[in-house]
């Protein structure tokens, strides 16, 4: 983590993403490797003022970084992600800004749209950005997180029909904080 | 004991074991509500969690406009239900009045957040 404010709900912090080729099914892996520094952010809007107080529950988030490929730029050219996510959380609403009594499954609601894009930086495709809209909702507990999107495409070049996306975290740090969910150091 | 039967048997255990997991605290009810505009002034504010909390590291703090302390006395866990934390207030004169709550779950990860009531 390389920085944190709970006053100000924001946090950033650094990773590597890696994509390991040669693994998996044949017929949709690729074959090269790709490794992705990536820079995140989230930031809360929790201290906005009072007269605001109904956008208190939203936040953003971004997610940076160059896709680096050991293939050649004609078969595995490099490219730049870069995501965004607006979020409006029932919970964060409920229990910090105005109690409006929802029953389950809504006061676990967090209705969200993704933004992953990602820009050509080599070979024939550079300067070409591809992506998806990804609008949808997360439902979450103490154990895990259940999210349900469309996944529509932001141009032709990424393609022309609409997908849905199936997410199911479990947090083992929650379920088995003594055994699998236990720090690594 | 067959394949099949061990291996329902751990299967059931692990989601047994997972109900009596510990977690991140966070409120599941809050007397008086976020954002609850009240008449006359509440005895205590009183928070409902989601898991049981470390009472030497877990408050709940009420101020005034002003960030003055309204609370008569500190934050006091429920030794019978220690999902339950509340705090006894003074007589609050109208207006509005933030509640600051700390909450150390007792595998010791910790959480917190903030409210407003108003009292009419």
């Amino acid at each position: 983590m390389a920085y944190a404010s709970a006053r100000h709900e924001i946090l950033a912090s650094v990773g590597l993403l890696a994509a390991l080729g040669g693994t998996g099914a044949k017929s949709i892996a690729n074959s090269f490797s790709t490794f992705t520094p990536t820079a995140y952010v989230g930031k809360g809007f929790g201290d906005l003022p009072a007269p605001l107080d109904l956008l208190r529950p939203f936040a953003i988030t971004g997610q940076f970084g160059p896709n680096i490929t050991t293939a050649s730029s004609r078969n595995g050219p490099n490219s730049f992600g870069w995501a965004f996510t607006l979020q409006y959380s029932i919970p964060y609403l409920q229990e910090q800004v105005k109690d409006l009594g929802l029953p389950q499954p809504f006061s676990n609601l967090v209705p969200v749209v993704e933004f992953p894009l990602s820009t050509c930086t080599a070979g024939a495709c550079s300067g070409q950005t591809t992506g998806f809209i990804d609008p949808g909702f997360i439902w979450l507990n103490r154990y895990g997180q259940l999210g349900l999107e469309a996944q529509i495409p932001v141009n032709r070049a990424t393609g022309t029909q609409v997908g849905v996306l199936l997410q199911a975290h479990v947090y083992f740090d929650d379920i088995f904080p003594n055994s699998l969910g236990k720090p690594l150091f | 004991m067959n394949t099949l039967r061990a291996r329902l048997l751990i299967g059931s255990l692990a989601m047994a074991t997972a109900q009596l997991a510990f977690a991140h605290a966070y409120p599941t009810h809050e007397v008086p509500g976020a954002g609850a505009t009240v008449s006359p002034s509440p005895q205590e504010v009183a928070i409902d969690f989601d898991d049981g909390l470390e009472p030497a590291f877990s408050s709940i703090k009420v101020t005034d406009a002003q960030g003055k302390s309204v609370t008569k006395g500190k934050a006091v866990v429920d030794s019978k239900n220690t999902k339950h934390m509340s705090v006894p207030l003074k007589v609050l004169a109208p207006g509005i009045y933030t509640v600051a709550w700390v909450a150390v779950a007792t595998d010791g990860h910790r959480t917190q957040g903030h409210y407003t009531i108003s009292v009419k």
